[in-house]
């Protein structure tokens, strides 16, 4: 564009004039048809002084009325700072910025400047470049890239990641906070070690493989991972593995240890329930067989001695009473079950009173056993219902004398125990593991399943509970393998001052 | 003289079997546990043992049954498993350890006499 100022004197031919300015208008063409806004400005006024139509475009404001603006009405002169340093350089740079437009508008740009001197002036060549796009594709990405970093960060799923190196083994290289809150682990350690080291446990299962599947196939996998300790469920994880790219995968685990202990739980108490059937069945079967064999003897022609009469009768009652005692703890136990309380007929009664069933049906059964019996204060006065602590006490009995050799001793002790009183009823039997002892109360347990020799239907000790419950006192246990075992439980006392103790505190 | 061996842990069917097995040409012991019942056995040497599945002690019937079948010198002696075990698995088991027949409790008074008949 410079000119010679003496080429302006002489007169140009036509046909020069017209060839020239064809020139400028195809320049000028070219020009406005970039895609970059392009300024002139006066570096001395600071005006624009030109400006190609995709610079006008750009700011949104018709050509003429961009010409003639300051530079600084649309670009922040400060911010191009550098505008000053390269003024009399013939250097380039550029720098991201926002352009003010029509109605303040802002269009975010990268503008490259550099300057040119002609006509005796120097003017500044701003070439604009409009970035939105790229900005708002870099925005979106940024949001994404935020939404995914915060999922993962406040997920409660547990997240591995895993790498496959060289050697095809898989490398930990990462995890959330979920995974150190499940796992109660730092795994920022882990980074770097294999999963082998990592987590030893998974070492002898299918894990491994099937992780390295899913880094070279790409295909999900989805399984359940159960730890147990001393055949409890240590933990139990879902997880599901994917890839995330060539080589690479994640490994998202929730914490289903309490769904998985729920449903053994309830497995367990089925095959506990099934188990009583047959248990049941069989405590049924056996008093059946007698008052079956014998009153068919009696009612047959058989030829029997009157001795052999009378003993076949007192059979037949003695079975028939045990029959209907199994009854009577199926029964309760049906009330209890379905949350009916047993029902209760409470009188007051002195201790050595209530006792006394025990103690009778003790001297019957205990041949060959040591007896020790003994209560304190008999006269203390309890509200209690008769027959049901003579079941209790029943129960009790017979648990020590099924559970433990003849020669051994057989112990029932009373006291009073601030507004309680207290009894403890102990044998010398084959005891129980702490865990048994843990679960002696629960219906149909039953100390040792596997002696089938050993009767009963394992609801003893759970009504022994609820009659005791029921009666506003507690009930425990104490024992040891093989050496014994001793249950407790009171009864609240109703004395004078105390005729609410117990119950209500 | 044919020799019959009760063996239970319960009295009242070792009395009831004791009353309805009885007769002039029997003689018939007793015994309340499977350790009992090996030794009695093997002096005694009787034609049929009836025995129970639940015992107390470490030998239970199934135990006793595959003891005196595994005996030579006890050939001769038949077994019959009267138990309130009632599932086939037990029966199984029963006629695994040896068992000659079985019978359920609680047993119809004249089947027990037949099924002893058919072993005697």
């Amino acid at each position: 564009m410079s000119k010679s100022p003496d080429s302006c004197k002489a007169p140009l031919e036509e046909n020069e004039f017209r060839k020239r300015l064809s020139r400028l208008e195809r320049f000028r063409s070219l020009l406005d048809h970039a895609r970059d806004g392009i300024f002139l400005v006066d570096l001395e006024s600071g005006l624009i002084v030109d400006a190609n139509s995709s610079a006008c475009h750009l700011l949104g404001f018709d050509c003429p009325a961009l010409i003639g603006r300051p530079l600084e009405a649309v670009v922040d002169l400060e911010q191009l700072n550098w505008l000053g340093e390269l003024e009399d350089s013939s250097e380039e740079g550029t720098v991201a910025t926002v352009l003010r437009g029509a109605g303040d508008g802002l269009v975010p740009v990268e503008v490259r400047f550099n300057m040119d001197r002609f006509e005796g002036g120097a003017y500044g060549v701003v070439v604009a470049r409009d970035i939105s796009e790229r900005e708002q594709a870099k925005a979106a990405l940024r949001e994404r890239e935020a939404l995914l970093r915060n999922f993962i960060e406040s997920t409660p799923l547990g997240i591995h990641l895993y790498q496959l190196n060289e050697q095809k083994q898989l490398i930990f290289s990462g995890s959330n906070p979920a995974a150190d809150a499940i796992l109660g682990l730092r795994h920022q350690s882990f980074i770097g070690r294999t999963l082998q080291e990592v987590f030893p446990a998974l070492a002898e299962t299918e894990v491994p493989d099937r992780y390295r599947e899913v880094c070279q196939t790409g295909l999900p996998w989805k399984n359940e991972q159960i730890f147990y300790l001393n055949d409890k469920i240590q933990g139990a994880f879902e997880v599901h593995a994917f890839s995330t790219g060539t080589g690479c995968m994640a490994a998202m685990f929730m914490d289903i240890s309490e769904r998985k202990r729920a449903e053994e739980a309830l497995q367990e108490s089925s095959r506990m329930k099934s188990e009583f059937i047959s248990t049941a069945a069989h405590e049924l079967r056996t008093p059946l067989t007698s008052i079956r064999g014998f009153a068919q003897l009696l009612v047959g022609n058989a030829e029997l001695t009157p001795e052999e009469q009378r003993e076949s009768l007192a059979y037949i009652h003695q079975k028939t009473e045990a029959l209907s005692r199994i009854l009577d703890d199926l029964l309760d136990i049906a009330r209890v079950e379905s949350g009916q309380a047993l029902p209760l007929k409470m009188g007051m009664i002195r201790v050595d009173e209530l006792f006394q069933p025990g103690a009778a049906y003790l001297k019957t059964r205990s041949a060959g056993y040591h007896l020790l019996w003994s209560l304190e204060e008999g006269d203390l006065l309890v509200s209690a219902d008769r027959e049901r602590i003579g079941q209790v006490m029943e129960n009790l009995l017979s648990n020590a004398l099924k559970y433990s050799p003849p020669g051994t001793e057989i112990g029932v002790s009373g006291q009073r125990l601030k507004h309680e009183y207290l009894i403890a009823v102990s044998d010398q039997g084959i005891g129980m593991t702490s865990d048994q002892a843990l679960r002696v109360f629960d219906k149909f347990f039953r100390a040792d399943s596997s002696n089938t020799a050993i009767s009963g239907l394992g609801l003893g000790m759970s009504i022994v509970r609820d009659l005791v419950e029921s009666h506003g006192g507690r009930v425990w246990v104490e024992s040891l393998p093989g050496e014994g075992t001793r249950f407790f439980f009171t009864l609240p006392l109703a004395g004078e001052d105390n005729l609410s103790g117990g119950t209500d505190h | 003289m044919k020799r019959l061996l009760i063996v239970d842990d319960q009295e009242d069917v070792c009395r009831l079997l004791e009353i309805v097995l009885q007769g002039p040409a029997r003689e018939i012991r007793v015994s309340g546990n499977g350790e009992d019942a090996l030794r009695l056995a093997r002096s005694f040497r009787p034609d049929v043992v009836l025995l129970d599945i639940m015992m107390p002690g470490g030998i239970d019937g199934l135990a006793v049954a595959r003891s005196l079948k595994g005996d030579p010198e006890m050939a001769g002696t038949k077994v019959l498993i009267v138990t309130a075990r009632t599932l086939q698995a037990d029966r199984e088991a029963a006629f695994a350890a040896g068992a000659d027949d079985f019978l359920t409790k609680p047993f119809d008074v004249a089947e027990l006499q037949e099924r002893i008949e058919n072993l005697l």
